[in-house]
């Protein structure tokens, strides 16, 4: 990705960033009536600031560009790769009292890099999803930013930095990739035509989606992630990339 | 009752009588973590007929009073079909449990699949969707369980086939971490 491009996208985020620092920390559940007394909520006061999470994951990503009567899909095949997230100061929209802290429904904006090394083709003769090594590659890296909507349980102890999570963003990724795949194109004849061509995109916007399923405990998370870039085409086909991965990292606030 | 033995026998007595409908001596359910084994066997009208087979299971239990939790929950499991090819399961779902007592509970949950078709060692289909269950079960006060549960989620095949419906029931033996 070209520099300039990210130094747009991460000054982008700042505002946003600032933004959901403005509200005040969410107040405790024990203030509503639940059942054993907190002196505060840890939760909220945990998520208040700014946080980048660092670690490894395990993930398997797709690249697909097709149009009517032509595709090619490549995937890496599952691979370890980088965990690298921040995570602006959280907007809590509801909340509801429980019997330790809270269950809110509340936002933030979380910006994300990714890599793309697809050089597996998944070909009509290979499995659905291990592809087969023909030569072929797409390489890529992407820069994104979504406002996060999400669903937030905790903590499991009472005074702990603990809560598990589930949520949706959709945004957008600033995106390049390049590389040789091969196109596939069924022939009237029964026969399935194999093309190689190089295929390149400058960074450019695409429609980023997220899902996370996250569980922190300390200064640690566990994360089963989806990821989605997609919303356009590229040489008149219309590309998107995948990636689903599980992974633990650190988190850091400040 | 000034019999030492019959004294004995009389606090033995009620203490089994506490036990078999001593609700009221159970420990009441908290927050912490859940760890499961258990059974499954699921049905399939098109794709696969019948397919049996065991999971894992691990959730985090959050009170949210004395008679409601919820448990996200995450299950990992492998399937034998009445086809040539297995299954591999996982699901990560969020449950809501009602307690009735301390030690009964019913409930419901919703889940997201993926589902993939194995054949000769090959993964030859990922299906993947929303899904929804029932379940109910009894927790011991020593925080053992056993519970039940049936889940429902729509399956499109690979082979070109319409979508089916697979249902599944599964057995659990459970154990939680207070």
């Amino acid at each position: 990705m070209k520099p300039t491009a990210c130094a747009i996208l991460l000054l982008c985020c700042l505002p946003l960033a600032t933004l959901a620092d403005d509200k005040p920390a969410a107040t405790s559940g024990s203030d509503s009536g639940s059942t054993t007394p907190a002196a505060s909520d840890p939760i909220a006061e945990f998520l208040k600031g700014q946080s980048i999470q660092l670690g490894l994951s395990y993930e398997q990503g797709t690249f697909k560009m097709s149009k009517p009567g032509t595709s090619s899909q490549l995937t890496d095949n599952g691979r370890p790769a980088l965990l690298l997230n921040y995570t602006t100061g959280e907007h809590v929209l509801t909340k509801y009292p429980m019997k330790y802290g809270d269950a809110a429904l509340s936002w933030s904006v979380i910006g994300s890099f990714g890599q793309q090394d697809t050089h597996y083709q998944l070909n009509p003769y290979s499995s659905a999803i291990i592809g087969n090594d023909l030569g072929s590659k797409v390489t890529g890296d992407f820069l994104s930013a979504a406002p996060f909507l999400y669903l937030r349980l905790g903590p499991v102890y009472p005074g702990s930095d603990s809560f598990w999570l589930f949520g949706y963003g959709a945004g957008v990724a600033m995106y390049h990739f390049n590389g040789n795949p091969i196109f596939y194109t069924p022939q009237g004849n029964g026969t399935i035509l194999a093309t190689s061509m190089p295929v390149s995109s400058s960074a450019q916007l695409f429609l980023y989606q997220t899902w996370r399923w996250q569980f922190h405990y300390g200064d640690w998370d566990v994360l089963f992630t989806g990821k989605s870039l997609s919303g356009r085409k590229v040489d008149g086909y219309n590309t998107s990339y995948e990636d689903y991965g599980l992974g633990v990292a650190y988190t850091l606030r400040f | 009752m000034g019999n030492p033995a019959m004294r004995y026998f009389a606090m033995r007595s009620m203490g089994a009588l506490l036990c078999l409908c001593g609700v009221q001596a159970q420990a009441a359910p908290d927050n912490g973590f859940g760890f499961y084994v258990g059974a499954l066997s699921s049905q399939d009208s098109s794709l696969y007929g019948n397919s049996n087979g065991g999971f894992l299971q691990a959730d985090v239990q959050f009170m949210v009073d004395e008679h409601w939790s919820l448990n996200p929950y995450l299950l990992l499991g492998s399937e034998t079909t009445d086809k040539s090819f297995d299954i591999e399961t996982g699901e990560g779902g969020l449950q809501a449990r009602y307690w009735a007592g301390n030690s009964v509970f019913l409930g419901g949950q919703f889940l997201f699949h993926d589902t993939l078709l194995k054949q000769g060692g090959t993964v030859s289909s990922s299906i993947y969707g929303p899904g929804i269950g029932l379940t109910v079960g009894w927790e011991s006060d020593s925080h053992w369980s056993v519970s039940m549960a049936a889940n429902a989620y729509r399956i499109w095949s690979a082979y070109g086939q319409p979508a089916t419906t697979r249902s599944e029931a599964l057995l659990l033996i459970g154990y939680h971490w207070y």
